[in-house]
């Protein structure tokens, strides 16, 4: 455990001046900017507090639309910066040479990024009760419901992540994964105006899958918002999918000579 | 004790075998000069030792162990190695990479101030290791491989890509450590002129295959040195020598395998013959004209 541990914080200690906190601030803003941008909307403002209106989940909704745009190309970034260190001075030999299994190098570059990547998804979450709040939505928060919807879109950044760190790790060219996050986000964005049926075949679209109302007509030129259940499936086949990934390179990768 | 020993060791990627290695020792505190023309194998070779490439048969054994999954962790502990250039963090100072291999390797910081120390950087370990030089990253390489002073130290040309002097340097540093410090040497070169200063035994390979193995003089003393006669007329000295197979060369005539009593017989015969004789001039083979005659490969 000692050992575990001592080989999490050497990680840790290479992702000095990688400026991750710094790539995962500007993707916080980029987040919050979209939520703020409901949460400011006047007319969202002025039915808040009214009954129906659902006012916690609009904003975790355009929440989620600002997660399917941009996480992908987030989680692209930030897999690639961790991995690629070790392609620029080709550290992998002496990681081995110093007596580092591949499977612990893979398991423990995956831990440190994951881990923070589920601080700054847990940061979001309070911002996002903190600007509800803020902006005077008085209706108690469903818990439930919030807690579901994070724990899925960690979930679904977890499948997402194993695709682009198999990538990462199999191709020195880090733009093959940078350029599938940014067809991510667009099949992700393209996903949301498909039907369920097929959109479901694509996991970068899942965060919208999350999407807990809807607009149903009630009359001629009359709107309704409607609560959708919650839908587990994207928490459930995104963990199975990215363990499945995960395992699977893992197993491909060390085979792999140097 | 032997070190490194090597028995019937094959590599193969498809159908293709790049080593195929019967035989390879190492001993204790020697300087091991491991030479052969690019693409023969050396590396291939050293990965295979250090576990990098999983041989696809045959034996090594570091010091009288098998390295195999359950004793890779704790030999490679006593190994340090540099393979195909130096290893780095570029983002990092070069002192932030010493520390992450301290804590990566477990050895005291004592240890990390000495290895810098004996590589001369101590005053550029502040510096971001993406703006080093060549010379820099390759000592600060050596550094990392040297920091837990381990028993054997495994250098994949170490010298590639440095200038004349850094050579130089890196040839002193390499020299003084099995002295200094016990460490025993593996160390493969193209550059042959350069090994031959340092090796205390050598093993050639080429085509995957080890062609020579042994010391040094061993090797030199296959060479048959060669006789050279300066004379006052090169043609006919040619022609009274006809029987000997002599070579005409620009510094004289050129003849080899002789006894010391041929040689006293051809002299006698060119000064028999009338013939002014200048010079007789004792032509040792250098490792890199051994190297060419055992190869066959000039590019090297």
């Amino acid at each position: 455990m000692a050992n575990k541990m001592k080989k999490i914080l050497v990680e840790n200690k290479k992702h000095q001046r990688l400026y991750l906190p710094i790539i995962f601030l500007l993707f916080l803003f980029i987040d919050m900017g979209v939520v703020l941008m409901t949460a400011l909307n006047s007319n969202f403002q002025n039915t808040i507090n009214q009954p129906g209106s659902y006012p916690w989940l609009q904003l975790i909704n355009s929440y989620l639309m600002a997660k399917v745009i941009f996480t992908p190309t987030l989680l692209a970034v930030v897999i690639s910066r961790v991995v690629d260190i070790e392609n620029i001075g080709d550290m992998w030999k002496t990681l081995k040479t110093s007596g580092w299994s591949m499977e612990e190098i893979f398991n423990i570059k995956f831990l440190v990024i994951f881990f923070k990547y589920i601080i700054f998804q847990i940061l979001e979450g309070v911002l996002l009760v903190f600007i509800g709040r803020k902006i005077g939505i008085t209706i108690p928060i469903p818990l439930g419901r919030l807690i579901m919807t994070l724990l899925s879109i960690i979930a679904i950044s977890f499948a997402i992540m194993a695709i682009h760190y198999f990538l990462a790790m199999r191709y020195e060219n880090q733009l093959i994964g940078l350029a599938l996050g940014v067809c991510g986000s667009l099949s992700g964005i393209i996903g949301t105006f498909l039907p369920l049926s097929i959109s479901r075949f694509i996991p970068y679209s899942y965060y919208a899958h999350l999407i807990s109302t809807e607009f149903i007509q009630i009359g001629k030129e009359q709107w309704a918002l409607k609560l959708v259940p919650l839908r587990l499936y994207p928490l459930l086949v995104s963990i199975l999918l990215g363990n499945f990934v995960f395992f699977l390179s893992r197993r491909k990768l060390k085979r792999l000579d140097f | 004790m032997t070190m490194i020993k090597i028995e019937k060791l094959i590599k193969k990627y498809g159908k293709q075998t790049v080593v195929n290695i019967d035989s390879l020792q190492v001993k204790e505190g020697e300087i091991y000069g491991f030479l052969g023309p690019n693409g023969a194998g050396k590396s291939t070779t050293m990965k295979m030792i250090l576990s990098l490439v999983t041989p696809t048969n045959g034996r090594i054994q570091i010091m009288g162990r098998e390295m195999n999954d359950n004793t890779r962790v704790d030999l490679l502990q006593q190994i340090g190695s540099l393979i195909e250039g130096p290893s780095y963090y570029s983002h990092l100072t070069g002192m932030d990479n010493m520390k992450i291999i301290q804590a990566l390797k477990d050895v005291p910081k004592k240890n990390i101030e000495k290895a810098i120390q004996i590589v001369g950087l101590e005053n550029h370990m502040n510096k971001k290791v993406k703006n080093y030089s060549l010379g820099m990253k390759q000592r600060l390489g050596v550094a990392m491989a040297i920091s837990s002073f381990p028993k054997l130290l495994i250098l994949d040309e170490p010298t590639n890509g440095l200038d004349p002097a850094g050579m130089e340097e890196m040839r002193e540093l390499i020299k003084t450590l099995p002295k200094e410090y016990g460490i025993t040497i593996m160390i493969s070169s193209h550059i042959l002129d350069e090994v031959e200063k340092m090796v205390t035994s050598i093993g050639i390979i080429n085509k995957g295959h080890m062609i020579f193995e042994g010391s040094l003089a061993e090797f030199k003393r296959n060479s048959h040195p060669s006789i050279c006669f300066k004379t006052s007329n090169p043609q006919k000295t040619f022609r009274l020598l006809q029987e000997k197979n002599p070579e005409f060369k620009e510094e004289g005539i050129l003849l080899t395998d002789l006894s010391d009593g041929e040689i006293a017989y051809c002299a006698k015969k060119i000064i028999d013959g009338g013939l002014d004789l200048y010079r007789m001039e004792e032509k040792t083979k250098s490792l890199e004209e051994l190297f060419i005659q055992l190869t066959g490969k000039k590019n090297l």
